[in-house]
């Protein structure tokens, strides 16, 4: 075994900040899209609303106008789930290049 | 203590990394691509021909048929691909607008501010869909 110390507590900072950081740049990169997009979609709930009571539109096509907004209320949202799920890979694969830096660092080679 | 660290560590590395979704699938993302541009086309389209009067649900067929096919080719590749869960459900979900829009235009769309929601909710999933493809091929 090699002389190098196994050290949890610097093994865990060293997980955490990994995590922080791609947590951190994914929630930057997404952050102006979801608000752009949901105020545009709130934007068409209004549209929608004053449609009705204009009676340009009857309550039926109105209830068709509310279905699509709430399937692209659903896309975007999906979208979010997804690019989460992105950063959640990204953290453990990360987390697990520390703990096999550390582990080959301890046994002084290669062996994962 | 140690030892079982490393045999959890060997037991993680046995295999290449952690996958939770799907890999990036460029023929999927390209489809999709060219299925928002027909769309982005029918809504130019429309916008011209509500203002004429023209904006007639029997011109209009081949293309509910064109994106209908469309979306069913693209839910059947991504059903055969693992952990595309996501894509699926967005697939669903821009199906149910497209037929939603079908609905309400066999019942007659007569003005540019009632169009104007539709488009601007189809092209939001259509974003939300593109933005999630890069997601992916930056992964």
């Amino acid at each position: 075994m090699s002389k190098n110390k196994l050290n949890i507590p610097d093994i865990l900072k060293d997980m955490s900040e990994v995590s922080k950081k791609i947590l951190k740049s994914n929630w930057k990169k997404v952050r102006p899209m979801a608000e752009l997009q949901l105020k545009s979609i709130l934007h068409n709930l209004e549209q929608i609303a004053e449609l009705k009571i204009k009676g340009k539109i009857t309550e039926e096509q109105a209830k068709l106008h509310l279905k699509i907004q709430k399937e692209s209320i659903r896309t975007i949202l999906l979208s979010f789930e997804g690019i989460g799920i992105i950063a959640a890979e990204q953290v453990i694969n990360e987390s697990l290049g520390v703990i096999k830096n550390a582990a080959n660092k301890y046994i002084g080679w290669k062996l994962l | 203590m140690l030892l079982r660290f490393i045999i959890v560590s060997f037991f993680f590395f046995s295999c290449s990394g952690i996958r939770l979704i799907q890999e990036y699938d460029s023929i999927s993302d390209n489809k999709i691509t060219a299925l928002q541009e027909k769309t982005a086309r029918f809504f130019i389209k429309a916008e011209r021909q509500i203002i004429q009067s023209q904006f007639i649900y029997e011109s209009y067929i081949n293309f509910y048929d064109d994106v209908k096919a469309d979306l069913n080719v693209l839910l059947v590749r991504s059903r055969a691909i693992q952990k595309t869960d996501i894509i699926q459900k967005q697939l669903n979900s821009l199906l149910i607008q497209i037929n939603t829009l079908e609905e309400l235009h066999k019942k007659k769309i007569n003005s540019k501010e009632e169009l104007e929601p539709i488009k601007n909710a189809i092209e939001n999933s259509y974003t939300a869909i593109i933005q999630f493809q890069l997601a992916l091929k930056n992964k």
